[in-house]
């Protein structure tokens, strides 16, 4: 070992021009990697993925306020929900402008970079459909139907599920985060049912005002003995 | 919020198909929708999630196995406790190591030989630096094997030619290759305890290299003969 010294230069040299190619190769892929040319944003961005967690956020604020505003308590963060709702709005046209210029993977998983092919892509998806029909519950509309086409914005929230999919994470956490994913999913559906029951159930009672011969959909804890009196606490803001 | 949970209440029964009671017609339509779609939803996420939970627990299930099985025949054969609880360890100690191993293999066999290269030059990058001795040792071997007179290491020379030919126009010099054909060589490879890695008695094929590192807290023994 005394004729081959440990310090010996040629082989650090040697390790540290292999190490320092390494790194130019993998600088040199991090500065093309989700890069993408002519104003079209790559899906690998930082900042398109950055942007895809904004959206889902938003999405999931508009979820649970919507239906709430729709069915339970119509005035719902009230004075704040108008430039909110203004806010929101101009965030999920931009994100169908930004879906129109965000590159994808092919089956082969080839990035398209072209334009006309990305603009064909996500237009003849039923993903773009349901993002511009949910854009017609336009700021300060009153009418009902166009609220409830509001509640398509859980579509955006489903964009979870690809995100935490295509992670670079620990198999193990990734199973935990679609658990939770899909956890989060039930109680949005039991959180829309329960809004759904009670803007049908609200129907009821005012047809029932109008007309005594209707009956008012009772809630069954109410419905054996009567004693809660549901509807008369409702009367009272009992809320 | 009184009046929102008696809706998230309600909503959680109408999940569980509880009697809601209506009385209308609307209300029965609205109910039967309401169930049946629920059914397909609850069906959806039920199923991905029976999934999801098997998954995250099917690797320490099927080591609890192997541990379960060695348990059933150990007391079938009425071995001795403290060779069991000797037994039991060594199973502790080698299950989760034996599933990394198996991780990193299957991980290594799928990506191509270029990206192979460069996972082991990550992974052995370190080890290499600091195993210099060896290397230069190993490097000066290689030198002699340029010489057409040395026999000891003409087949090293032969297939370091085989890496250099291809990569050589890269530009890239000689002792990049020759870091490369090691590295090519260089894996992790799980030995059992009590297990002969290398012995005296084999013959070596020329250009083998008998490096090995032990990791994960590992020791060995050397035994020389004369």
């Amino acid at each position: 070992m005394d004729e081959f010294p440990r310090t010996e230069p040629n082989v650090v040299l040697m390790i540290h021009d292999l190490e320092s190619k390494m790194k130019d190769d993998l600088r040199s892929q991090g500065a093309t990697a989700g890069s993408a040319t002519g104003g079209l944003i790559s899906c690998k961005n930082a900042w398109r993925i950055r942007w895809s967690y904004l959206i889902i956020f938003v999405a999931i604020y508009s979820v649970i306020f919507i239906p709430m505003r729709i069915a339970v308590y119509k005035d719902a963060l009230d004075p704040w929900y108008t430039p909110l709702d203004f806010f929101t709005f101009l965030l999920y046209v931009l994100d169908v402008f930004v879906n129109l210029r965000t590159t994808y993977l092919d089956s082969f998983g080839e990035e398209i970079q072209d334009a006309k092919k990305i603009m064909k892509n996500y237009a003849g998806s039923p993903g773009f459909y349901i993002d511009v029909l949910s854009l017609g519950n336009y700021p300060m509309s009153d009418h009902p139907i166009l609220s409830i086409i509001g509640i398509l914005k859980v579509n955006r929230v489903l964009r979870i599920s690809t995100l935490v999919k295509e992670s670079n994470m620990d198999k193990g956490y990734k199973s935990m985060l679609m658990m939770l994913y899909y956890y989060f999913l039930f109680i949005i559906y039991l959180h829309l049912v329960g809004c759904m029951w009670f803007y049908f159930i609200e129907q009821t009672y005012n047809e029932y005002l109008k007309d005594s011969r209707y009956q008012p959909w009772i809630p069954p804890y109410d419905y054996y003995d009567g004693a809660d009196n549901f509807w008369e606490r409702y009367e009272q803001g009992d809320q | 919020m009184f009046l929102y949970f008696v809706c998230l209440y309600y909503s959680c029964l109408v999940i569980g198909g509880n009697e809601m009671g209506p009385k209308e017609l609307p209300e029965l339509i609205f109910m039967v929708v309401i169930n049946l779609t629920g059914a397909i939803f609850q069906a959806y996420i039920f199923g991905e999630l029976a999934v999801l939970i098997a998954q995250v627990g099917r690797k320490s299930q099927s080591q609890q196995e192997r541990i379960d099985n060695a348990n059933t025949a150990m007391e079938n054969v009425s071995l001795p406790e403290l060779l069991r609880k000797d037994i039991r360890e060594y199973y502790q100690t080698i299950l989760q190591t034996s599933a990394q191993q198996e991780e990193l293999d299957t991980f290594i066999n799928t990506i191509s030989p270029s990206l192979q290269l460069r996972v082991r030059s990550k992974m052995f990058h370190n080890i290499l630096k600091e195993q210099n001795a060896i290397i230069i040792q190993t490097y000066k071997n290689y030198q002699d094997a340029s010489n057409p007179n040395n026999d000891k290491f003409k087949s090293l020379k032969k297939s370091m030619a085989k890496v250099e030919r291809p990569i050589a126009s890269d530009g890239k010099t000689r002792g990049d290759l020759f870091f490369e054909s090691i590295l090519q060589r260089l894996g992790t490879q799980l030995l059992s305890p009590d297990i002969d890695i290398v012995s005296q008695d084999t013959k070596e094929e020329h250009g083998e290299l008998y490096m090995f590192w032990t990791g994960a807290g590992g020791k060995c023994k050397v035994k020389v003969r004369d």
